[in-house]
């Protein structure tokens, strides 16, 4: 199953993993022996050698979360019509055989340890004297370790796909949540999905927009921090299991994949964004502004940081509640009526 | 903001692997408004003093200070962007050959942001602050030594620099074209830059424009006189 | 930066010009080797995907038998699910200028193709066989025996039944049914297979053992999936072989990435003398982004417009030479672009990704040294 958008994930793949490997070598070797006060030729070298691997770390972002998105445009658009009975994504991860859900699961933390990667040294950057060279090498050798883990998971996941025996995409959508299955997504009542997302969006809003206005208040940080991910985790259910519905005209269709098909505005992208957005940038305030509290020198950085992070993490908010909550809205004042 | 250099210590290593110290124990300040000059003997060392006190390359001992910041100790990134703040016209101009000489004086100013008819006006500006406004049409590689050099300090000023270190920028001229370059580095000193100045030329160490004087020897900085 | 970087290539414009001309060059190679399999492919899949859901033929001792027309029709069209059935007459014979496919064709059928019935003296014949032809249309059949079915034989249209056939009828000869039987040696109301279409397309597998169990006499029965499967395997092996046209591609881009990384190593004294000017590693790095899309981008462009062109331009006749190994006049052929986008894409990202990275590191490896040191080594005079 060597489809051209595989082969790009592939060839992607490989080379943030090579990247990011050769730089967690200077990483290893940044932690065992850097000595900023020491001006002797090894600390001259391991210094060049790191801004070498810094910009490597950051080429490595980039092309992991290129291929992460060749992937997800594999998965939801070009790999259903290969499979039999795939109807969308849902069915292709069906035919990978629960692969395809570790590997994206695997690629969101690799994709979240970049990110974290990405912000200690942007940070780093705007000291002269790279405080968080350490902090950045430790980052780096978790980025390393997990890499290339959710870059194999993938492949093998690719290589299960089994385009020989027919799915059945509706039973995998439908029957969990008719027979209220015991996983998380399944079990749990629609209204605690969506409590739990008003509560949550409560929670960033007010959070990231305190946090817009004074980026050094005290505690919101870690609200934005732990309120961003469960926001994500919670609209992610909510949209799935009640909101979906109005995208679809159909009741009870809960199917998350069939969001990035043509038919429905391939609206699962910019929503998938917006999620993301939410829980990587609450986060990365909360991040910022640890760092800040530990490294004076790098306060105001800190803090421009931890602004940009709320006042994107409010712009992820509102396209959520424009893409998933505005069809829902619009067809209540439309009928009169909720659907269900 | 001053330029200090605080117990800077230099030693080179050579192909075979031996070291030999060049600079051993320089304490030194330059302030603003200021033309220094160090003088010495070829190979004593002057080059390096320039390119240490520039941030090009870091003292083995010791610490080279712009104000109150340890350039010498910003890793390397930092002082790619502290250079900025730096004018340096070498001892052998390094212009880039297929170009002109206004496209040279361009250069320094790419990645800053400044429009492009603005970029022109200060090249043109300084080359005919260096009495080399005719060249600006020329390549590079047509030029007289005496004409590369005065383009690289041309070049050197174009950034309109805190920091302008120039090696032998007098070698290589007239006595008129020596003049005009000293008068371009007085003119620099009075816009309140640091000018350090690193020569053997005794029309230079004469110089009614210089300010300080300083004799580089056996690896250390020996002031001679004050003005 | 971006329009200094545009300067910064024309300082040495011979060089640029050369190092375009080879990346064009193999974005053409390649483009080519990969755009003409898949192509081909997509094309005799949409033929396949126009002709019959199933296909029966007999099968004996021998190999394939011809099968008796009106007794089989009776057969297949009480399996339930068929829709229609009819009977086709064709195979290879001598012809002018080598072997040509005699179609005997009835009213029906050459009115699904647009063109007049051919009566007996009469024949259409394809571009191939047209070009080869000085005066009558002479055929010998399977026996030996020597035919002439038409004296003066009319050339088929560039496009039947709303499509380009040039593919396909390129060297074929429509005739009579009852010609064609005589020149391939078949009795009287025998076919060479049975064409079905079938209610639900889908389910034509599942009908395989229903005929297979109705008809009177052992037959292979073929779906349309079968077809396009068998097709696409023989393009594949054909594809493969077209394939190693590009190892020779692969050595130039490795020959190529090798002389940019050591262009850019060389000039490690110009990294340090900008950076010395104040330009930092993210500065140094941008102006060979741009100066390396400034050579690339246009480069690349071109050999994969010319690639494009070369395999999809309608009429295009190369391809039969090269890819089917078609001797004499070779067809035209209109292709179809379906993924040719993704396939440039491909070659492009295939060839421009290494170049860049060539450029680059080095310059990312000088960017981040010491400038005095570079400088001492190899500065510009």
């Amino acid at each position: 199953m060597l489809h051209p958008l595989i082969l790009a994930v592939l060839a992607a793949d490989l080379a943030a993993v090579a990247l990011v490997v050769a730089a967690a070598i200077v990483a290893l070797r940044v932690l065992l022996h850097w000595r900023p006060e020491s001006a002797d030729a090894e600390q001259l070298r391991l210094e060049r050698r790191r801004e070498v691997a810094v910009w490597q770390a950051g080429v490595a972002a980039l092309l992991f979360a290129s291929a992460s998105i060749a992937a997800i445009v594999a998965v939801a658009s070009a790999l259903p019509a290969l499979v039999p009975g795939a109807m969308c994504g849902t069915g292709v991860l069906e035919a990978m055989g629960g692969a395809g859900g570790r590997a994206i699961l695997l690629r969101v933390l690799a994709l979240g340890s970049l990110g974290a990667l990405l912000l200690v040294d942007g940070l780093d950057r705007t000291a002269p004297r790279a405080p968080l060279a350490e902090v950045s090498a430790r980052t780096l050798l978790i980025a390393a370790a997990l890499v290339p883990i959710a870059a194999w998971s993938t492949w093998s996941a690719f290589l299960q796909l089994d385009v020989h025996h027919a799915v059945d995409c509706c039973a995998a959508v439908y029957d969990p949540v008719a027979e209220r299955g015991t996983g998380l997504f399944a079990s749990v009542d629609d209204s605690v999905w969506l409590g739990a997302t008003v509560v949550s969006t409560l929670v960033v809003v007010a959070s990231a927009a305190r946090l817009a206005a004074r980026p050094d208040a005290r505690r919101w940080p870690v609200v934005l921090g732990s309120g961003g991910p469960l926001l994500a985790i919670a609209a992610g259910g909510a949209l799935v299991r009640v909101l979906s519905a109005y995208r679809y005209g159909v009741l009870a269709h809960h199917c998350p994949w069939c969001l990035f098909l043509a038919e429905h505005g391939r609206v699962g992208y910019p929503l998938l964004l917006a999620l993301w957005l939410v829980g990587a940038e609450g986060v990365a305030a909360w991040l910022a502004t640890a760092i800040g509290e530990r490294h004076a020198g790098l306060a105001p950085a800190a803090r421009r940081r931890t602004r940009r992070a709320a006042v994107v993490a409010l712009a992820g908010v509102l396209g959520y509640l424009v893409l998933a909550v505005g069809p829902a809205l619009l067809w209540r004042w439309r009928h009169g009526t909720w659907l269900g | 903001m001053s330029l200090r250099a605080d117990g800077v210590r230099f030693v080179r290593r050579d192909s075979r692997g031996d070291e030999r110290p060049v600079l051993d124990g320089i304490d030194v300040c330059f302030e603003p408004g200021e033309l220094a000059l160090v003088s010495g003997p070829s190979g004593v060392g002057k080059s390096t003093l320039l390119h240490l006190l520039a941030g090009l390359v870091r003292p083995t001992a010791g610490t080279v200070w712009a104000g109150e910041e340890p350039v010498s100790r910003f890793v390397a990134a930092h002082r790619d962007r502290w250079r900025r703040q730096v004018g340096i016209a070498f001892q052998s101009p390094h212009l880039l050959g297929e170009l002109t000489v206004l496209e040279n004086l361009l250069v320094p100013l790419l990645p800053r942001r400044i429009a492009l008819a603005e970029q022109r006006r200060r090249a043109r500006e300084v080359l005919a602050r260096v009495g080399a406004e005719p060249l600006a049409g020329r390549v590079a590689t047509e030029l007289s030594g005496g004409e590369r050099q005065r383009v690289g300090l041309a070049r050197a000023l174009v950034g309109e620099p805190r920091y302008l270190l120039v090696d032998e920028p007098t070698a290589h001229q007239d006595d008129a074209a020596a003049a005009v370059v000293i008068q371009a580095l007085a003119h620099a000193r009075d816009g309140g830059a640091v000018v350090v100045c690193a020569a053997h030329d005794p029309r230079l160490i004469g110089a009614a424009a210089v300010d300080r004087h300083h004799e580089l020897a056996a690896g250390r900085l020996t002031p001679c006189s004050t003005r | 930066m971006f329009a200094w970087s545009l300067r910064d290539v024309l300082r040495r414009p011979g060089e640029a010009l050369l190092v375009a001309a080879a990346l064009a060059a193999l974005a053409l190679v390649l483009g080519v080797s990969l755009l003409l399999p898949g192509a081909v492919r997509a094309t005799a899949a949409r033929l396949l995907e126009a002709g019959p859901a199933l296909v029966v033929r007999r099968v004996d001792a021998a190999g394939l038998a011809p099968l008796p027309e009106s007794e089989s029709l009776a057969v297949v069209r009480g399996v339930r699910g068929v829709l229609t059935a009819r009977g086709r007459v064709f195979g290879s014979v001598g012809g002018p200028g080598g072997p040509v496919t005699v179609i005997g064709v009835d009213a029906a059928e050459a009115a699904g193709l647009g063109i007049d019935a051919p009566s007996r003296g009469d024949a259409w014949v394809g571009a191939g066989v047209a070009d080869e032809l000085a005066g009558a249309l002479v055929l010998r059949g399977v026996d030996g025996r020597i035919v002439e079915p038409a004296p003066t034989p009319r050339r088929l249209p560039g496009t039947v039944a709303g499509t380009a056939a040039g593919f396909v009828l390129h060297r074929a000869v429509l005739v009579d049914r009852d010609v064609a039987r005589e020149l391939l040696g078949l009795p009287p109301d025998h076919v060479c297979d049975l064409a079905l279409e079938v209610r639900h397309p889908e389910e034509a597998a599942a009908m395989v053992p229903d005929l297979t169990a109705a008809l009177p006499f052992s037959v292979v029965v073929e779906t349309r999936a079968d077809a396009v499967g068998r097709v696409a395997a023989t393009t594949a092996r054909r594809g493969s072989l077209a394939a190693l046209a590009s190892l020779p591609a692969a050595l130039a881009l490795a020959v190529l990435i090798v002389a940019a990384a050591r262009d850019r190593a060389g000039r490690r004294g110009e990294v340090a003398l900008l950076k010395s000017l104040g330009w930092t590693t993210a500065d140094v790095l941008r102006l060979h982004c741009a100066r390396a899309a400034w050579i690339a981008v246009p480069a690349l462009a071109l050999g994969a417009a010319c690639a494009w062109a070369l395999v999809l331009w309608p009429g295009v006749r190369w391809p039969g030479i090269w890819f089917f190994g078609w001797t004499g006049s070779p067809p035209p052929l209109t292709l179809d672009p379906d993924g040719a986008a993704l396939v440039l894409i491909e070659v492009v990202g295939l060839i421009g990704a290494p170049w860049l990275v060539a450029v680059l590191w080095p310059a990312l490896r000088a960017a981040t040294a010491d400038p005095g040191e570079l400088l001492a080594e190899d500065g510009p005079a």
